[in-house]
């Protein structure tokens, strides 16, 4: 019964490593497209966030059977609970990403050359990838490091709101799509968040305190 | 074991117990039965004699001090006298077996059990002279009744019996037992156990060398694995059938190097075609991939391997083709470069000669025509000769060496080139001391005309370029530095690379092939000397060749 128990939470682990891989991936496709403005690349994207919601309902619903019918105890609960947090965080990153994606497509001609957005976007991309890495290592150092980093991404959101305020200022024509860049930038200052969130949610599930309760 | 010979010791010893036991009641029993027979025959003589002819007193008289039972029958069996009860109402005794017995044949003799079978009572008649029959009985505890009688101290004896039964089983089986629990089992003929053990103890000898034997091969085996494995360049991964890792050899570790790659093969990397790869081969069927990883190229190749349970094993190749893409594309640039390179005087050529051919050209324009021919010819010339002599080098064909003075030979160049220089308004240096390498003259030759000549032909008017020899810390070594364009920094690493140009419209007007410095890069490579470049846009250029340190 146990060794069932074990093996189960085994597949739950690697069920979510694999959510985490789809949504990587789907930021990786919608940043490549945003970056060479890449229309294929976008719809894969969006393909791909299908695939990650329905990878949600499907480790959902595993945890919820997990807990019915298992009653775990201790870091079980832990993992489990916060599994059951963090498919939330990915789910929402896979949307964000889809959401930049379906920018990209009506955005003509990519972004054009704004140095912060292609940072952002790569902070993002290695936020989201060691929050992955560090629930996969069980890494508490790396989920550190995660929520730390979301500074950077929030700087350099504000950096490039002021690139566009001035690009605006300077061709007011352009407007809609600064403000499309903008939606971008958001978007990927959001991923930045829910990263941080995994990252939290995978030191709970390592010290079982979380941030929000230490204050 | 310990509780099976303690359970049969125990037992034995307790079944003799009770045997013997029993055997010994009965024995002793029926000898005193025995005796009591025979004292109650003596008895009853002895009254037979003194009461003779039945003289009712005698007999009433030895009755009264008498302590057995003494009865008097008839002859018809109605009681005449018993010492115990009146004898009026006692029943008639003819058909006792005692009495019809002695009425019989003179002497008779029974036994009977108590209603509560504890007692016995014995009895023993004899006829008198008179016809009547004396009888004489003594009661005694039966075997049952005795047994009764006793029973506390048979339990007392029987419990002390088993207590000693049970410390003695319990001793016996810890002498029995010590030899073989304490066998040495790795060395099992140093024991010193029961010879009947000697059988197994050599078979399990036997068994501890075969043990022993394929251990050592398994373990030699094994760290063959690791070690090949670990000397290999390509990452190796195997993978169980539920998708975990089984093993990863150092190159895999290497390759990710903050991943533990223990659990499932995700935890090793999350790469889409990674994961597709692995997913495939563990499904059954091989499947090959590309992954790009910290801007390096890595083919994938998994192949599964069908396991004994239900599922596939698998085994990952993981090989950096990093270079060997990068080489192809080279080739691939440089064929097409040749080519074009090739075709485009062919070209020029071809136009001439139509227009020629057909007429058109006054005779006096001819020699200008023909003229522009030949320098085209000469251009193409050059370029094969170029490439024929990149391709030498790419052969590593076996010139021998010899030594050779760089200072000499910069002042060849210098006077091979003065006439290019002028043309170009260019002034041509040559300092620096004699200094002597080991190498290829005509490969050095040439390498020092092709810095020198691109010092020329991308330098300003009224520039200067110069060409400098000398030992540094003992290491030979040729500058050739120019007051030029400059290389920005983003084209430097790779105007080594054939056909590189690094403005390419100009290629026509400057006449280069773009195999000059790809000439340089492998003349270099071939005498183990190292370049150095050193340039700032718009202030000019310095190529320094760096020889090894004479010997």
């Amino acid at each position: 019964m146990r060794n069932r128990f074990d093996s189960q939470l085994l597949e739950l682990n690697n069920e979510l490593i694999a959510m985490g891989a789809l949504c990587e991936n789907a930021i990786a496709s919608s940043v490549k497209a945003l970056l060479g403005g890449d229309t294929k690349l976008a719809a894969s994207a969006i393909r791909i966030d299908q695939e990650i919601d329905r990878k949600e309902r499907e480790i959902e619903s595993m945890c919820l059977k997990l807990l019915l019918q298992q009653q775990p105890v201790a870091s079980d609960l832990r993992l489990i609970s916060s599994v059951l947090k963090m498919i939330t965080d990915i789910e929402r990153i896979g949307d964000q990403a889809s959401d930049i994606a379906e920018i990209v497509t009506y955005l003509s001609g990519a972004c054009g050359h704004n140095a912060h957005i292609e940072q952002m976007a790569q902070a993002t991309i290695k936020m989201v990838t060691d929050s992955l890495d560090a629930f996969v290592r069980r890494d508490l150092t790396l989920a550190w490091s995660v929520i730390e980093y979301d500074d950077v991404v929030d700087n350099l959101f504000a950096e490039c709101k002021k690139d566009l305020i001035a690009e605006v200022a300077q061709n007011p024509g352009d407007g809609e799509r600064v403000l499309d860049i903008l939606m971008i930038a958001k978007y990927l200052e959001r991923i930045g968040d829910h990263a941080t969130n995994i990252a939290e949610w995978v030191e709970f599930s390592i010290t079982g305190t979380h941030k929000a309760q230490e204050k | 074991m310990r509780k099976r010979v303690f359970g049969s010791i125990f037992l034995t010893a307790l079944v003799t117990l009770v045997v013997t036991a029993s055997l010994l009641l009965v024995a002793v029993h029926s000898g005193l039965m025995q005796d009591l027979q025979e004292r109650l025959s003596n008895e009853c003589n002895y009254i037979a004699a003194a009461t003779a002819s039945g003289d009712e007193q005698e007999l009433q008289r030895i009755g009264s001090v008498y302590a057995d039972r003494i009865t008097l029958v008839g002859a018809d069996g109605t009681v005449l006298y018993d010492n115990e009860r009146d004898a009026a109402e006692m029943e008639n005794h003819a058909l006792r077996p005692e009495i019809a017995e002695a009425l019989e044949k003179g002497v008779g003799e029974s036994s009977r059990l108590s209603d509560t079978l504890t007692e016995q009572t014995y009895y023993y008649a004899i006829r008198l002279t008179d016809g009547t029959v004396l009888r004489v009985a003594s009661t005694a505890d039966s075997a049952f009744g005795a047994l009764s009688t006793a029973s506390p101290w048979i339990v007392l004896i029987v419990l002390l019996a088993l207590l000693v039964a049970a410390l003695l089983a319990s001793w016996l089986t810890h002498v029995f037992l010590e030899p073989i629990v304490t066998l040495d089992l790795h060395e099992p003929l140093k024991n010193d156990a029961y010879d009947e053990l000697s059988p197994l103890l050599h078979r399990m000898d036997k068994q501890n060398h075969k043990i022993a034997s394929q251990l050592g091969e398994l373990k030699r085996r094994q760290a063959e694995f690791d070690d090949i494995t670990a000397r290999m360049d390509e990452g190796l991964v195997l993978f169980s059938a539920q998708g975990d890792i089984l093993f990863a050899n150092r190159a895999v570790r290497a390759l990710f190097p903050k991943d533990s790659a223990t659990g499932g093969y995700m935890t090793l990397c999350r790469d889409a075609e990674y994961i597709r790869v692995v997913e495939e081969a563990l499904g059954g069927e091989s499947a090959h991939g590309r992954m790009e990883k910290d801007g390096c190229m890595y083919s994938l190749t998994a192949s599964s391997v069908a396991g004994e349970g239900q599922g596939h094993a698998a085994v990952l190749f993981v090989v950096d083709i990093t270079e060997r893409e990068q080489a192809e594309r080279q080739r691939q640039e440089f064929t097409a470069n040749v080519s074009h390179e090739l075709k485009t005087p062919l070209t020029s050529i071809m136009g001439f000669a139509e227009i020629m051919e057909n007429g058109i050209v006054r005779p006096e324009d001819i020699g200008r025509f023909a003229g522009k021919i030949r320098s085209e010819a000469m251009r193409l010339l050059t370029l094969i000769e170029d490439i024929i002599r990149l391709s030498r080098l790419d052969e590593g064909a076996p010139v021998p060496f010899e030594p050779v003075e760089l200072a000499a030979l910069c002042g060849t160049v210098r006077d091979r080139l003065m006439h290019k220089a002028a043309e170009n308004k260019i002034t041509l240096h040559v300092k620096g001391a004699p200094v002597t390498v080991s190498g290829q003259r005509r490969t050095l030759e040439q390498m020092i005309f092709n810095l020198a000549d691109n010092a020329i032909a991308y330098n300003k008017p009224h520039g200067s370029v110069t060409l400098e020899t000398g030992e540094e810390n003992g290491a030979p070594f040729v500058r050739v530095s120019d007051t030029g364009i400059g290389i920005a920094p983003a084209d430097q690493p790779r105007v080594f690379e054939r056909f590189y140009r690094v403005d390419k419209s100009h290629s026509k007007q400057t006449g280069g092939t773009g195999l000059g410095l790809s000439i340089v890069k492998h003349g270099a490579a071939l005498h183990h000397a190292q370049i150095d470049l050193h340039s700032t846009l718009g202030k000019g250029t310095e190529i320094t060749l760096r020889f090894p340190k004479a010997e």
